[in-house]
């Protein structure tokens, strides 16, 4: 706590510091943007310097949780920066509006990465044991086979369709890829509930043998259900850094084209 | 031949960095040699697997035990002879051995002869090294106490730490090296050469470990002399421990014949005389060294030492391969829960108390009665004391003198009774004081009751660690599922930093917001090293970190088996054109791999230091504290 209370103060003392540098640069008669879009510049270079850390773990370049600290508090600071940088108001050309919108969802994704990169993983470990990404699909395969087995099992031993039939028209697309996503994002179990409750409706057609089958069938229900929830959630700690890494290298040449036009197009005294 | 052509010598002794295959001392048979007879390090670089795995290719053959013998080569068949009439071997009958693990074969390959200068330290206190020593010539001198082992040594540094400019070359030349972009291949080759040349280079210049005034230290501290035909090192080759203190060369030749761990191994388990002899020393020596470097009795003059030894026992609980018999119960139904019922008993919680008990190797689980069952409060490490407070208020005159808790084995356990009546006797007022002002005020670390609330851990999180024997781990992977958000940053690391292949699964067995990943522990009692027959999985000799050496590991698998804790696996070995290398039989040329903790990285464990959440700790079972605080965990 003591951490988050030093380096959040530090954060809102830097951007004051640099909103006062900016008014400073602007009362000497110079164009301030200028300023301000170097230092934006530089601490945009920081942020990526975090990236290369990454790809270089052999390197003895510092611990990449402190790298991570750094970048996410750099990351506030360069919102604000940003911010004064464009005098909070919306772009007027087609590029600046890229540019804009990149550095929005670059800001936006990282943001939000953030914010699920402190929940998710303690959401998961309320509800289940970890199970690594790529091997949730192997697991979900094997689930599918034991539950069409005991639907083809309960044909062969009693002659009758009535599990089959439920397992074709309702359980075969729920065991054959990820399923309600959205509302395990949500932590919703309405989704599972509803299932539980049409295996236990077809409870009074069939005999014990029946009972037994479909009491399998939902314990199989609720762990492919835990998978989903591991799928959706795992998946949304991959998915917002396949927004926000492209975002980012899009950022960078734009960054870069918006910096030669300024300089081609500036009257030479900044 | 004479035994003089089969000396070899050394000068120095230094830790092994990861990639470093051991290159035997040389043997003096040449004299234009002998200037250069010295331990060298030849770093293994990609360029030399691949030379390595093209002959393989060429020649079909897998290798084999004795390959790679201990010394430069094998004892010639003359000497063995001398060698088998040593005191510690002359009662071994040959024909107790199978015929193709034969005793002149197993002294041959396993062992070797080397020459020491008056001085020069044969192990170092805390060494990490698993050989049998016995002496041919001269005598050896160990020290007493921890004074003659400030004196005597330097202070230990951190093989992490960069000591010198040619360290700090190396580190760099290293960093160059793993470079991941294959455009620089070429260049890291070169470079890795260029390190070769200058390891070789700046290795002359160390200089040895050794002690320049012998005859000061000698008259300064207390040591014990040992001479021609004794046998030393057998407790830490025998337990797994690092060496109890040093020892040094008293004469100016000293010879002396050193049997690496494979052969200790075999030669005691098909020999009874042998076997009787080593367990002997083992047991007198395991005595003395306990009760010498027992805290309880600091300042106590010889004599009064010698008369406690006289009165104490030392026992052993428990199997040294345990890790068979655990895997077994562990595999049965509820193992787990019930794990604590197949450990062997050494105190009963309300026995009556006669004795101390002072742990000299070993783990033990301190527990109380709880309802049905029994509730597990801690555990004691070697060095630490069971029943203490119980003899304090014995000595103070409380009669009931009854164990408040009961005492097993986990795994196994040596340990040292010191009857009341000795305590009685000479435990000084001093240390009593001491003692009883330290238990009701903050326990005193290594004498010390452990309870649950002491160890910093919820119950259910000590049942954890305890059940599933994680506590023998120093460097367990600890991962804090609350905070990991799986983007494998840790095995993307591992593998930059090997060739590629990780050394680890990020999977392993859970509890609330921990996960032990399958990632080698680097165990207090590192159980995978009984069965390697090549003495191929060790400790490095400063760290303990546990390597393999993948020069002489001839993939019998022993060690992956062993394992408790299914850390180590077997990789089928690729050539230089990523073709899997088979032997004359046609089967896949096997290796074991595991995590070796980055001990070549200046930075630590890569995983470590790669995970952006710190979500990964390597973390020693003994600092609970750390634990606790680490995952948050409120007792």
């Amino acid at each position: 706590m003591r951490t988050l209370f030093f380096n959040t103060s530090f954060t809102i003392a830097a951007i004051v510091i640099f909103y006062w540098l900016t008014g400073l640069y602007d009362t000497s008669l110079r164009d301030p943007r200028f300023f301000d879009g170097w230092i934006l510049f530089s601490a945009m270079g920081l942020q990526f310097l975090f990236h290369i850390r990454k790809k270089l773990p052999h390197l003895p370049l510092g611990n990449a949780a402190g790298w991570m600290q750094a970048h996410i508090y750099i990351g506030y600071f360069v919102i604000g920066a940003f911010a004064l940088h464009t005098g909070f108001s919306l772009p007027d050309s087609p590029l600046d509006w890229a540019l804009w919108s990149l550095f929005v969802t670059v800001a936006i994704s990282g943001l939000f990465g953030t914010y699920l990169t402190r929940t998710i993983p303690v959401k998961i470990g309320h509800v289940s044991e970890q199970i690594i990404f790529e091997r949730i699909p192997p697991f979900q395969f094997q689930l599918a086979r034991e539950v069409e087995g005991l639907a083809a099992q309960s044909v062969a031993r009693v002659g009758s369709r009535t599990i089959s039939d439920f397992y074709m028209s309702n359980l075969r697309d729920f065991f054959k890829r990820p399923q309600n996503l959205l509302a395990h994002l949500r932590s919703s179990q309405r989704p599972l509930q509803r299932m539980c409750d049409k295996i236990d409706s077809l409870d009074r057609y069939v005999d014990e043998a029946g009972k037994e089958t479909l009491s399998t069938m939902k314990r199989l229900v609720v762990r492919k259900d835990k998978l989903d929830f591991q799928y959706a959630h795992q998946g949304a700690l991959q998915i917002w850094l396949f927004i926000h890494i492209p975002a980012t290298y899009g950022l960078i040449v734009l960054t870069g084209l918006h910096m030669a036009i300024v300089y081609a197009y500036s009257s030479g005294t900044p | 031949m004479s035994l003089a052509l089969h000396i070899e010598r050394r000068s120095r002794r230094k830790s092994r960095p990861h990639g470093h295959a051991l290159v035997q001392p040389q043997v003096l048979s040449a004299p234009p040699q002998a200037k250069t007879l010295q331990y060298s390090e030849v770093p293994i670089n990609r360029a030399h697997h691949q030379q390595q795995d093209a002959k393989q290719i060429e020649q079909h053959i897998k290798p084999r035990r004795w390959d790679k013998p201990f010394g430069h080569s094998p004892i010639p068949t003359q000497l063995i002879e001398h060698l088998l009439s040593l005191p510690a071997f002359v009662e071994i009958e040959s024909r107790e051995f199978p015929e193709d693990l034969a005793l002149a074969d197993i002294i041959a390959n396993d062992g070797r002869i080397v020459k020491y200068t008056r001085g020069d330290i044969i192990y170092s206190k805390g060494d990490y090294d698993n050989a049998l020593y016995i002496v041919l010539r001269g005598s050896v001198r160990s020290l007493l106490t921890q004074q003659g082992e400030y004196a005597a040594t330097r202070p230990r540094k951190s093989s992490r730490k960069l000591r010198n400019p040619s360290e700090i070359v190396t580190a760099c030349l290293d960093a160059f090296q793993q470079l991941p972009s294959r455009a620089l291949d070429r260049l890291s080759s070169y470079v890795g050469n260029f390190k070769q040349r200058f390891n070789q280079f700046s290795d002359d210049k160390m200089p040895p470990l050794h002690i320049e005034d012998v005859d000061e230290l000698a008259i300064k501290f207390p040591t014990s002399s040992m001479a021609q035909g004794q046998v030393f090192g057998e407790f830490e080759t025998l337990t797994r421990t690092p060496r109890g203190n040093t020892v040094f060369a008293d004469t100016e030749e000293t010879l002396l014949f050193e049997l690496r761990w494979p052969g200790v191994r075999d030669i005691r388990s098909w020999s009874k005389a042998f076997r009787a002899h080593i367990d002997e020393l083992y047991r007198k020596r395991g005595l003395e060294t306990g009760l010498r470097g027992c805290s309880l009795f600091e300042n106590i003059d010889e004599k009064t030492l010698e008369t406690i030894t006289r009165h104490c026992r030392f026992e052993t609980h428990g199997d040294f391969s345990w890790a068979h018999r655990y895997q077994r119960e562990m595999a049965r139904e509820h193992g787990i829960e019930q794990i604590i019922d197949h450990e062997p008993i050494i105190t009963h919680q309300g026995d009556y108390l006669d004795d101390l008990l002072v742990i000299r190797a070993g783990l033990a689980r301190v527990s109380e009665k709880y309802g049905e069952g029994e509730r597990t409060t801690g555990f004691l490490n070697a060095g630490e004391v069971f029943g203490l407070s119980e003899m304090l208020s014995s000595l103070d005159g409380d009669t009931s003198r009854t164990v408040q808790h009961s005492l097993r084995a986990m795994g196994y356990v040596d340990l040292i009774r010191i009857p009341a009546h000795v305590l009685e006797k000479h435990l000084p007022q001093a240390t009593r004081a001491k003692l009883k002002a330290g238990l009701s005020d903050k326990p005193m670390p290594r004498i010390a009751s452990p309870l649950a609330k002491d160890a910093g851990l919820p119950q259910s999180m000590l049942d954890f660690v305890i059940d599933n024997r994680f506590v023998n781990g120093t460097k367990a992977m600890a991962i804090n599922t609350d905070r990991c958000v799986n983007c494998d940053d840790c095995v993307r690391a591992c593998a930059a930093t090997h060739d590629n292949i990780p050394r680890f699964v990020r999977q392993g067995t859970s509890h609330q917001n921990l996960m032990i990943a399958n990632a080698c522990m680097h165990c207090t009692d590192p159980v995978c090293l009984i069965d390697c027959p090549t003495n191929a999985i060790h400790r490095d000799i400063v760290s303990g970190v546990v390597v393999i050496d993948d020069a002489t590991c001839i993939g019998c698998g022993g060690c992956a088996t062993a394992c408790p804790y299914n850390n180590i696996r077997m990789e089928e070995v690729k050539d230089a054109g990523n073709e899997f290398l088979v032997d004359e039989e046609g089967a896949k040329v096997l290796r074991a791999t595991k995590c070796d903790l980055c001990i070549g990285q200046r930075n630590g464990p890569a995983c470590q230091q790669a995970c952006p959440h710190d979500a990964l700790l390597r973390i020693d079972f003994h600092d609970t504290d750390k634990l606790s605080d680490w995952l948050k965990l409120a007792p």
